[in-house]
């Protein structure tokens, strides 16, 4: 496993940027927040080549329906499930690629992958946490996940 | 002009047409394609002034759209917008002729930068 030096610090910088110019939201780091036993949207993107992992990005539905109807230009949560697979997997593409591109190359980042539903949790075989990060956007909390493979 | 937006995300697409509008590039024809094939597709019916494109896509990627149209002879003012942008990456854009790279997340000014002087010439 290639170590990752001031991950915690890169997400932030990335989540804070991603959320703010695309989004117009702000984001603050925090070390309580939960998403709680709610229904949620996680989007995951994988890196392969010269490190191995993925980016697993969280969200309550009820901000994963803002976060949509904000990038889509529509009242808030008038969102679909269809247009909350959108903006989540790219909300997942644009922290992931962001990430990739502090790797050493080559790596290659997948197409994201959308998943919707409660009590559910995301894991990858062969991989494990390195980093799980979360933060408030309003009072809503958004958990950035960071696995790498062994 | 006429400018073709190539982004499997639906929600990128609406948010590079909603910031062309914010830095001043309006009135211009704006069409939409998912994916490379996509594009192609759009590009054969007729072709665009500049097309403006994400790399990392299902069935045709940018790059690979790029690199058809470079084969084919098509000369289509052609730049990246991708969440990834390492110099790897820019330099494989520059190399086969794509005028820039304008990584994501951007701004409006971003846009007005970069595409000020591609629009205009």
């Amino acid at each position: 496993m290639i170590p990752i030096e001031n991950l915690e610090s890169d997400i932030g910088q990335i989540t804070e940027s991603v959320f703010i110019t695309m989004l117009g939201m702000e984001v603050a780091r925090t070390s309580d927040g939960e998403i709680g036993d709610v229904a949620r949207a996680t989007g995951v993107v994988t890196i392969s080549g010269a490190w191995n992992g993925a980016i697993v990005v969280s969200v309550s539905m009820s901000l994963a329906k803002t976060i949509a109807s904000t990038m889509f230009g529509l009242d808030e949560g008038a969102a679909t499930s269809v247009e909350v697979n959108d903006a989540i997997g790219e909300v997942a593409n644009m922290i992931g690629g962001n990430f990739k591109s502090m790797l050493p190359t080559p790596v290659q980042l997948s197409l994201p992958t959308v998943v919707m539903g409660r009590d559910f949790q995301a894991e990858l075989p062969g991989c494990e946490s390195i980093g799980n990060y979360t933060f408030m956007t309003g009072p809503e909390p958004l958990v950035i996940h960071v696995l790498s493979r062994k | 002009m006429k400018i073709l937006v190539v982004d499997d995300s639906k929600a990128m697409r609406m948010i590079v047409m909603r910031t062309l509008r914010q830095a001043g590039f309006e009135g211009h024809t704006i069409v939409e394609a998912e994916n490379g094939v996509q594009a192609l597709q759009s590009i054969q019916a007729g072709a665009p002034d500049l097309i403006l494109c994400d790399w990392n896509m299902p069935e045709m990627n940018g790059l690979e759209l790029l690199m058809k149209l470079n084969a084919e002879g098509k000369k289509i003012k052609f730049g990246f917008v991708t969440s990834e942008a390492n110099p790897e990456m820019k330099e494989k854009a520059t190399s086969n002729g794509a005028l820039f790279l304008i990584g994501k997340p951007f701004t409006a000014e971003a846009f007005q930068q970069v595409l000020q002087p591609v629009l205009a010439g």
